[in-house]
């Protein structure tokens, strides 16, 4: 109040000015000169980072982008136009050139870092403004301390984060951007860079899509196979490692830690080894299971295990138990852990009350640990989902199916598409089909999460 | 699964873009996997045309070489390069130091189906090879991403020492874009030993009919006795049964054109269907290291693959006491002799090599007669020289089993680089035959629409 | 009587849950028995894998540190999976404690986002890692391939964690705000200790991953001398003419043990990890 009327008062919006001019110039008239510091590095720094990255001595035929740009603003050109000159190809090795997909690449990465220092930029100028307003009103002078401290407290979940968010955001968002940008460019077998130049080609590559219908029918029928699998491999993983934890919790079980051992082993060994020693010992001619059951005349003929075309079925049921025999250790940990938690008391009660065993598990057990492990079911569905290792080496998709185009019985989404686009080098292809892939799974895991009320309760 | 978290998967997978080599043996056949689209013509080849011609690399005229950067003949800078196998790298990188003593070498162990997809990044990076291997079938996507640089005046060292095949499927609009290495082109190995105590004589079958008349005798599925073994499901061993009966890949060296409704094909298939007679196998179950571990046994007269079982089948006929041979594919006795698809290793020398003289010297060396010997000496690899060069390779002559390979190269048809959906569709094609699973006829055109139809969508 | 009838349905329980144990143990083994006698046997190929080979060799182990840089692999992989241990337990901790105390604006936003992504089919985003990593100076280095590591999990673990902290009673938290204790405090006193079995758990999870991951890591490193054991094991199956099927299951063997032994060791930290968390408050 006294202050007021003091003539050094600066009006809040001049500080904001000052640091929109020069980062922290406004945090230097206020004099909280550590915070102003800061700022100042941040965004020297980022010049400094521009002009080194860049050509900025030689301006002899004009400022030019693609020639004198760095980092920052070469990444945005390189990102907007995807190239002007292609390289050629001579015997002396290639001409200079652009690389389109390196320039979107890079574009992308010189634009999140844009986003994050525009962040800081905005911060800059209001946090000048609210520091000199704050300042004015109350008349106190706050050091830089005293405001960082104060920041730390009321952003505490934020700064705590950042590290986490960053790391994420990097390598995490921005590939997927990368390949989400992929569909709507001409990058294919036809258009390889760098002595060709890719281009924007807006939504043309859904349109073409779309117009090969004949493949309608198997991509709707390896979506079906796709939610089966995640949903089924999911469950049984999970009721399986429940159902051994719930053993495994029993009174009369000796030596617990031993067998414990014994089901975590497959663990410990890579995936992809044990997908292929299962892939062989599945070998329907050659493979020692369906050798011993002829032998032993369990069976008149050989079972072709992944390779039946007339009981496609077989494959995708050992597909998923062999899918169990790598995932229901995890879940058998997880919910022993859960199991040895649930109060004594809760089945004294039901003890009392003279409850069967079945209706202890189902009414105490059961929603106890269901509740506590919920969330890692969606997590699980997802990753079936997506599960790329054990179809592939497993049985690479097979039995073949005819009715399909380049698709097996076992064929999960992912598999397909990477076989039929990567191997044949339809990228933008593959990047459309990847968006309404996901498109799909993530609306149905929404629908299901927001039934299941879990939302609520982050 | 779990253990590896979520993006752990996705990332996986992601990472699959680069390493489309990806996967286990039986999905990768060195030779017939995955090959490349040639149908990028038009203005950049005219250029590069024009570029090969004045490339600012001097010749030397006495000799026969490219007169290497100062950095790299004086031994300040090394050449980099990727190779697939250690001794190999080794015994070469030690022939070429006794010709060029004061050139430094790296070597860096790249597997060959990796090689073109790392260097496409690599080099774009500045940390790629200088010279680089990688299969005759993946050298389409190294020109069209510019990977592979055209070799220049060895051109013409080159020619007089190979056959012409392998000069042709390196070649694009008239300019050599690799060095051939090693051929590796599948013959029919048989058991010497075996076949004595079967036939009374260890004459190897020379048709399709000699293999079926064994087989009523021999074969006994109940315990897995077959008198002839290969990878049923994949055009590249079913193309010999075709090309004996008149249907030969692009024909008329037209890359739309795969004449997949030919009659002459579905002759071909139809007698290659009859073939299952003889090797029961469902196509996804005949895994190619069921085939050889088999005949290492002693136990299968036949099996068709390539050459880089040498060393395995050596050591095996040492260890189980038969002896082997190699010969010629055998042909359908009403056809013509049984031609198979090319299979050549090749070196690149890279577009983005900083030293593009002293590149092509090592790759012209790896050719030259004292890089053969290292070939041959380290890996037992046959060198793809012309017959009678071979024989100067220091311990190859009278290799008979070398010889059976090289004979059958003889028949390799000339093809241009194949087309990645040549693959894709015709695989599916030979599947669907083999396993019944459509009607000839049916399964043509089911291969036409799938060759046009991932033809149209690469454009 | 009665009693009779009880006891004799005990046995006839417990003697078939006995052999549910055995049958489940005997399937889980015998395929890892065929890992391990492939491993000492002397043909290549994977056909000729079986639990007792015919001429039981050593041969492949021997290969494996003679003729290949497989000690070098090790260590290296040793330094990759101590620091994805070491930092992606600390991140993700700190990222679950957010999650699961505080309300801020996007929180549900951001734990949705990082749920939402793990959907998306990324298998054409490789060349913005690489290129990511060009920029940062990161490519063929043991550094990089930690922070992908760490990065690649985050997700997944913080919404593990998070479910576990959320299951952690508040009254700890507020008990210790009374006591004057700063939020970090909190985290470091509390929270920690509190998760530390969970914390176990995933810190051998953590360790685990580099040594089967493969993929990503083949994409990122170059040199012979930065190779981690996945890397190099891979390699020796990537293609029909370079299959060393024993070769790579004598890896394979070696790189499991360490991880099973470490398993069994910190199992009981696994179970009673898991079980603190169902402590609800």
């Amino acid at each position: 109040m006294n202050n007021s009327n003091n003539k050094q008062t600066t009006p809040a919006w001049a500080t904001g000015i000052l640091s929109a001019i020069v980062w922290g110039g406004g945090q230097w008239l206020n004099r909280q000169y550590l915070k102003g510091l800061v700022f100042f590095l941040i965004g020297a720094g980022s010049l400094t980072a521009e002009l080194t990255t860049g050509h900025y001595n030689d301006m002899s035929a004009g400022f030019r982008l693609r020639d004198n740009g760095g980092f920052f603003l070469k990444g945005l050109w390189g990102l907007v136009t995807l190239g002007t000159q292609p390289r050629k190809m001579g015997m002396s090795g290639l001409t200079p050139g652009d690389h389109s997909i390196v320039l979107m690449a890079n574009g992308i990465i010189a634009l999140f870092v844009i986003l994050i220092l525009v962040f800081f930029y905005v911060w800059n100028i209001r946090d000048a403004v609210m520091a000199r307003r704050r300042m004015n009103e109350s008349g106190i002078h706050q050091s830089s301390l005293q405001d960082m401290k104060q920041l730390w407290e009321s952003m505490y979940a934020y700064i705590v984060l950042s590290p986490a968010a960053l790391l994420t955001l990097f390598i995490c968002i921005l590939p997927i951007v990368f390949g989400v940008l992929i569909a709507f460019t001409d990058y294919s077998r036809s258009n390889t860079p760098p002595t060709k130049l890719v281009h924007w080609v807006g939504f043309d590559n859904f349109v073409t899509v779309t117009q090969v219908f004949s493949w309608m029918h198997t991509f709707l029928n390896v979506l079906l196979w796709t939610f089966v699998w995640a949903i089924l491999a999911t469950i049984t993983t999970y009721f399986f490692g429940f159902f051994q934890a719930v053993l495994l919790n029993n009174s009369d079980v000796k030596l617990k830690k031993l067998w414990r051992s014994i089901y975590i082993l497959p663990w410990a060994v890579p995936a992809m080894i044990s997908a292929l020693v299962f892939k062989s010992m599945f070998n329907g001619q050659f493979g020692p299971i369906s050798q011993f059951l002829l032998d032993t005349g369990l069976t008149d003929e050989r079972i072709y295990w992944f390779t039946d075309p007339n009981h496609t079925y077989l494959a995708r049921i050992l597909a998923l138990l062999i899918n169990l025999w790598l995932g229901f250790p995890y879940f058998m940990a997880l919910i022993g852990g859960t199991l040895t938690t649930v109060s004594d008391s809760y089945y004294e009660a039901a003890r009392m009350d003279g409850a069967t065993s079945s209706q202890t598990f189902w009414k105490i057990t059961f929603p106890i640990v269901y509740k506590a492990t919920a969330p890692l079911l969606m997590l699980s569905f997802v990753s079936n989902f997506n599960n790329f290792g054990v179809i592939y080496f497993l049985t690479e998709g097979g039995p073949a199916n005819p009715d399909y185009n380049f698709a097996g019985n076992t064929d999960l989404l992912i598999t397909w598409l990477y076989k039929l686009t990567l191997d044949n080098r339809l990228y933008n292809m593959g990047a459309v089909m990847s968006i309404i892939v996901f498109l799909i799974v993530a609306s149905f895991s929404l629908i299901n999460l927001r039934k299941s009320k879990s939302l609520e309760e982050i | 699964m779990k253990k590896y978290g979520f993006l752990g998967i996705s990332f996986t997978v992601a990472a699959m873009l680069v390493a489309s080599g990806c996967g286990n043996g039986s999905n990768n056949t060195a030779t017939s996997d995955t090959t490349t689209s040639s149908n990028n013509t038009g203005t950049s080849n005219a250029e590069s045309t024009a570029a090969a011609e004045d490339g600012g690399l001097k010749w030397d005229d006495a000799a026969k070489d490219y007169v290497m950067e100062p950095e790299i003949s004086s031994g300040e800078q090394s050449l980099k390069v990727w190779l697939e196998y250690e001794e190999y790298a080794k015994a070469l990188v030690e022939a070429f130091k006794v010709k060029y003593p004061k050139v430094k070498v790296e070597y860096e162990v790249v597997a060959k189906v990796d090689s073109i997809d790392r260097m496409a990044l690599d080099g774009e990076a500045g940390k790629g090879a200088d010279v680089f291997m990688s299969s005759y079938n993946k050298l389409a996507q190294a020109i069209d991403n510019a990977t592979a640089a055209p070799l220049g005046k060895y051109e013409e060292t080159l020619k007089e020492r190979m056959p012409g095949t392998f000069i042709d499927v390196v070649s694009k609009d008239s300019q050599m874009f690799g060095v051939p290495i090693s051929t590796e082109s599948i013959a029919l190995f048989y058991n010497k030993t075996l076949l004595k105590a079967l036939t009374g004589s260890d004459k190897p079958a020379t048709t399709w009919d000699e293999v079926m008349e064994l087989a009523k005798t021999y074969n006994d599925s109940k315990t897995n006795q077959w008198t002839i073994r290969f990878l049923a499901g994949q055009l590249y061993y079913a193309y010999p049964v075709l090309s004996s009966l008149g249907w030969h890949l692009y024909e008329d060296n037209n890359l739309d054109e795969p004449h997949f409704d030919s009659e002459a094909l579905t002759k071909g298939l139809k007698y290659y269907k009859t073939l299952r007679s003889i090797w029961d196998v469902n196509s996804a179950d005949a895994t190619w290291d069921s085939i050889e571990s088999e005949f290492v046994k002693g136990k299968t007269p036949y099996v068709i693959t390539g050459p880089w079982v040498f060393k395995d089948f050596d050591k095996a006929a040492a260890d189980n006491k038969f002896e082997y041979g190699v010969t010629t594919l055998p042909k359908v006795a009403s056809g013509d002799k049984a031609a198979s698809l090319t299979g050549i290793s090749v070196a690149l020398v890279s577009g983005y090599s900083k030293y593009p003289a002293a590149a092509r010297v090592f790759a012209n060396f790896m050719a030259s007669d004292e890089g053969a010997a290292a070939l041959y000496k380290s890996i037992g690899a046959i060198p793809a020289l012309q017959a009678d060069q071979i024989q100067n390779v220091e311990g190859i002559n009278g290799n008979e089993h070398i010889a059976g390979i090289i004979a059958q190269s003889e028949n390799a048809d000339l093809t241009p680089q194949i087309p990645e959906y040549m693959y894709t569709s015709g695989n599916e094609l030979i599947v669907n035959v083999w396993d019944n699973l459509l009607s000839v006829g049916d399964a043509q055109q089911k291969a036409e629409k799938a060759y046009a139809d991932l033809k149209a969508l690469g454009k | 009587m009665k009693a009779k009838r009880t006891s004799l349905t005990t046995i006839l329980k417990t003697t078939l849950i006995y052999i549910e144990l055995i049958v489940v143990a005997v399937i889980i083994i015998y395929p890892l028995i065929w890992i391990v006698g492939s491993s000492f046997g002397s043909s290549k190929g994977l056909a000729n894998a079986s639990p007792i080979p015919d001429h039981t060799t050593l041969n492949n182990y021997i290969d494996l540190f003679r003729n290949t840089n497989f000690p070098i692999w090790y260590v290296n992989t040793l330094k990759v999976a101590a620091a994805n241990m070491v930092f992606g337990v600390l991140l993700s901790t700190l990222g679950a404690y957010a999650f699961s105390r505080f309300k801020f604006k996007g929180k549900k936003a951001s734990l949705l986002t990082m749920l939402i992504l793990q959907m998306f089919p990324a298998f054409l985003t490789a060349i913005a890692v690489y290129m990511l990593f060009l920029n940062f100076g990161l490519l063929d280095s043991l550094t990089g391939l930690a922070i992908v590591g760490v990065a690649a999990q985050l997700p997944y673990n913080i919404w593990l964690l998070k479910g576990y902290i959320d299951n952690i009673s508040m009254s700890f938290d507020e008990a210790a705000l009374i006591d004057g204790a700063s939020r970090t405090q909190i985290f470091i006193r509390i929270i920690m200790p509190l998760a530390s079995p969970m914390l176990t758990f995933l810190a051998v999870l953590q360790f685990a991953a580099p040594w089967m991951d493969f993929i990503l890591p083949r994409l990122l490193i170059s040199s012979e001398e930065k190779k981690t054991v996945a890397i190099g094991l891979y390699s020796m199956i990537s293609d029909q003419t370079k299959n060393e099927f024993t070769l790579f299951a004598a890896g394979s063997v070696i790189v499991a043990i360490p991880i099973a032994i470490l398993y069994i060791v910190l199992q009981k930290y696994l179970i009673n990890g898991l079980t603190a968390g169902g402590d609800k408050g």
